[in-house]
């Protein structure tokens, strides 16, 4: 996400709803696409979100087609996971890395039939998976922008999946139901979250998707909600975000940017073969920095975090809690230096302000 | 590493000149070795061809050299049949006007040469020449070794610590010379443009640079510090290029290779991401635990089906490899010996540049940049029939290395093309010898496209990829393919597209075969 700005910015197959419901025509920019930044107001978009549910617009994702008989060992070259375990509908949450074994991206990978797959991501890499496909017998396509992508979160989610006739088995874990919900063709999956729900389909459709979706919320007091109380839940959620939490490793700006799959939690089969295993193989894993989350009375500022005046690492996001009244982070701290319960000082709007580590994310 | 139910250690694809000596020196060094070629004929670019009835020359290469005196200890050739016609060719610039300049690695008689033209430019020679020899020898035991990999260049800078001084650095001046162009280099030591024309010709020659781009002066050190370990400097075999590769054929096989021709390959084996030989066109599978190739890195890597075990970035790198070649050859049968104005027929056996200067050389580049060739095209040639009878009972050949002749036209197509080209060589050539344009009796014209296709190697690059320092050592032919070796266990490459280049000299085959050897013992 970044601040919306005066260059051309493309609108997703929603902007028609997305700009009927944003009230406060406060836009940002995610990777290109111009979505709401809030609709009403954060406070009430927080709290749809915390009490009821929740409607947005995710098209702003990168989808990436990869077809042909090769499709399933591509994408098991590329990223950490074996895919061609995965049966039709199925998907996997999983990350890629680099050749040096540092991780690139991150994102889901659903598989449609046999010889289709999709990968969906946020981060904007289309011509490393588009170069890398040489020698293999698929077809790569960027299809970013050609899905509507809508979120739905919130603790009335199931309910409103049901009030509006999507209750086949994509809403349950890991699955990616194709749902003949005429007129449109909807892919159901669950969110990083594990909460909610994305719904997908084809930018057509997108309008009609989110409307019947709106109507059937009416009685649950469904909100639309924008990037900004998004990025709230997320941090409050302790979910790391590729671009802001941790750098892909072809943006990272020095070694210390770089992170291992293992950083982010994820433990691959080294004896599997994949992009960069050998490397990743040599890699020490002991002492490397941990993501932690952390809170705070009053709202922490990105920077460094210090204990006894040495700093111990870095405040990647924060947010501020409407619904808990707190100040929320994510952050690397040094691996002696995690040790839950304990205080650290972070940075404050003015001055400094004394932030709790709750706990490690990946531990 | 053998195993018995193999019949062979190692398999080299391609049975051209690096092919072999690669396949041989390991077969002295006791390995079962099998190659295999696509062709009926061994050679690639180094074959002696039929131009017309009673002519023949050389297809492609028409010099062999500069040969390091241990491999060619080593490989015996002599034993196996290798005459050679002449050696130490001498290098003549030649001028339109018979005012013509031999540079013959003697110090005093070049200066003599150059007396002629330039009391300055012959007191400058030496001074010139030293500045050379200084650089060739910090750079020589990069430009011969096996380069080193990324994390020697981390360490120890582009050079990977290979390019050094008695004192253990490379000397400020000879990197502030490598540095240059050869351009900028010549203009601040000569002034007789014919000279400079020449020395520049022969540092860009085959690269897609023009003179004046900054690092053009490296690739001149280069030819120097290659020139190096030898003893007898460009060498024409007798019976053309195609000599040279039939008597390594026999050393390989008296070494105890098996040459198996007509044998192309359609796609390596891998058995649990090592490669474990190859399938024939035919079908055959043929195994072994190494293989190594002698083709173009491009072919090899992402044509044979090893692409899909290489890691994405180095895909890319590889990708951009830059293979397009910019030299055409045109080989001409001749009804007499021409006369050239102001040169004894006894120096005809000599290598003759045809560049009246650095100008002359940007201009044909200018045209190359536009996708055209120059109405003045610069290049080198050799009569090889003034010393080699075998090649021409009583008449001539005549072979040229046109240069800055693009793969691709900007407009039109080659097929019309060529009539073009030849009618400027012509051009050029009656400057010379005026007679000689009367004197041809059949003539052949291979461009790029054609030498693609004859030496099978993807862009029909003369140097099997662009000589540039971005080209060069451990990016050579991409980051992590610099050794010799591929990302693929047991999977090598030995041909032109690694370091250092082409040009006939065995140095990438040799490094191969001592990386093969030194990576079955750390396995």
């Amino acid at each position: 996400m970044s601040d919306f700005s005066s260059r051309a910015s493309l609108a997703t197959p929603l902007h028609a709803r997305t700009a009927e419901l944003c009230a406060t025509n406060h836009w940002t920019e995610e990777e290109g696409f111009t979505v709401p930044a809030v609709y009403s107001s954060l406070r009430e978009e927080q709290e749809a979100l915390v009490t009821r549910v929740g409607m947005s617009d995710l098209s702003a994702r990168q989808c990436w087609l990869v077809e042909g008989p090769d499709a399933g060992i591509y994408l098991s070259w590329l990223s950490i996971t074996d895919v061609t375990r995965l049966e039709a509908g199925q998907t996997a949450r999983t990350l890629w890395c680099d050749d040096a074994g540092f991780v690139r991206g991150e994102g889901v990978i659903v598989r449609f039939a046999a010889a289709s797959f999709e990968v969906r991501t946020a981060v904007r890499d289309f011509a490393w998976i588009a170069d890398g496909a040489r020698g293999f017998d698929v077809k790569v396509t960027n299809g970013t922008g050609t899905r509507a992508a809508i979120g739905v979160r919130g603790p009335l989610t199931a309910a409103l999946a049901a009030a509006s006739g999507l209750t086949g088995d994509g809403t349950g874990g890991g699955q990616s139901a194709r749902a003949a919900w005429r007129p449109a063709q909807v892919a159901l999956m669950r969110d990083a979250s594990g909460d909610g729900l994305e719904l997908w389909t084809g930018a057509d459709d997108g309008i009609v998707v989110w409307d019947r979706l709106w109507k059937a919320g009416a009685g649950l007091g469904v909100a639309a909600v924008g990037a900004e109380a998004l990025e709230a839940l997320r941090v409050e959620s302790a979910i790391a975000r590729a671009g802001v939490d941790w750098l892909p490793a072809q943006l990272a700006r020095g070694s210390s940017d770089l992170r291992l799959p293992g950083d982010l939690g994820v433990g691959p089969d080294l004896t599997r073969r994949f992009n960069g295993v050998t490397a990743l193989t040599g890699h020490q894993q002991a002492g490397r920095p941990v993501l932690v989350h952390l809170s705070a009375d009053e709202p922490i500022g990105v920077g460094a975090v210090t204990v006894r005046n040495a700093t111990v690492g870095t405040i990647t996001s924060s947010c501020w809690s409407e619904g808990r009244g707190a100040a929320f982070a994510l952050g690397w701290l040094e691996a002696d230096a995690v040790k839950p319960g304990i205080k650290v000082t972070a940075l404050a709007k003015s001055g400094t302000v004394q932030a709790e580590i709750v706990r490690a994310v990946f531990s | 590493m053998r195993s018995a139910s193999q019949a062979s250690d190692v398999i080299v694809i391609g049975a051209g000149v690096n092919g072999l000596i690669c396949a041989t020196l390991l077969a002295q060094a006791r390995r079962r070795v099998t190659v295999v070629e696509a062709e009926a004929h061994a050679g690639g670019a180094c074959k002696t061809i039929e131009l017309v009835a009673g002519h023949r020359v050389s297809g492609l290469a028409h010099l062999i050299g500069p040969l390091d005196a241990q491999l060619m200890k080593s490989l015996r050739l002599h034993r196996f049949g290798l005459t050679l016609s002449a050696k130490n060719i001498s290098t003549i610039a030649m001028s339109p006007d018979g005012r013509h300049i031999t540079l013959d690695g003697d110090l005093r008689h070049t200066a003599q040469a150059l007396a002629v033209h330039s009391q300055a430019d012959a007191k400058a020679w030496s001074h010139y020449d030293g500045r050379l020899r200084k650089a060739a020898q910090q750079i020589e035991r990069w430009v011969q070794g096996v380069p080193g990999g990324a994390a020697e260049q981390a360490k120890a800078g582009l050079f990977g610590g290979r390019a050094t001084s008695k004192n253990g650095a490379l000397d400020a001046e000879v990197a502030s010379f490598i540095d240059a162009s050869i351009a900028e280099v010549l203009d601040a030591e000569f002034e007789t443009p014919l000279l400079k024309g020449a020395l520049a010709f022969d540092a860009v020659l085959g690269s897609a640079l023009p003179p004046r781009a900054r690092g053009t002066a490296l690739l001149a050190a280069m030819r120097r510090a290659i020139n190096a370990d030898t003893t007898e400097g460009y060498v024409h075999p007798q019976g053309g290029a195609g000599a040279f590769t039939s008597a390594l054929l026999k050393a390989a096989e008296g070494a105890g290779v098996r040459v198996k021709l007509n044998a192309r390959v359609r796609h390596l084996l891998f058995d649990n991401g090592r490669v474990a030989g190859v399938e024939l066109q035919t079908g055959e599978a043929m195994h072994a635990a190494t293989v190594v190739s002698s083709l173009d890195p491009k072919t090899t890597l992402l044509q044979f089906g090893a692409s899909r075990h290489l890691p994405l970035a180095m895909k890319r790198r590889l990708n951009g490899f830059r293979v397009e070649g910019c030299t055409a050859k045109v080989n001409l049968a001749l009804a007499g010996l021409p006369s050239f104005k102001g040169i004894d027929k006894r120096l005809l056996k000599e290598r003759l540049i045809l560049c009246t200067g650095i100008d002359q050389l940007e201009r044909s580049f200018a045209a190359y940049e536009q996708g055209s060739f120059s109405p003045d095209p610069v290049m080198e040639i050799t009569i090889p029939s003034t010393h080699d009878t075998t090649l021409s009972a009583g008449q001539h050949v005549l072979s040229a290395h046109v240069f800055y002749v693009p793969k691709n036209l900007a407009s039109g197509s080659w097929d019309k093309a060529k009539a073009n080209l030849m009618s400027c060589v012509g051009g050029v050539l009656r400057q010379y010898a005026p007679e000689l344009p009367d004197m041809i009796l059949a003539a052949d014209v291979f461009v790029p496209r054609d030498i693609e296709a004859m030496a099978g190697t993807v862009g029909g690059h003369w140097h099997g990829g662009d000589l540039s320092l971005d080209q060069l050592g451990l990016m050579r032919p991409a980051v992590g393919l610099s050794r010799y070796e591929t990302p693929v266990p047991g999977l090598f490459l030995c041909g032109a597209g690694t370091h250092p280049a082409g040009g006939i000299t065995g140095i990438n085959a040799r490094n191969a075969a001592s990386v093969v050897l030194a990576a079955e013992v750390r396995a």
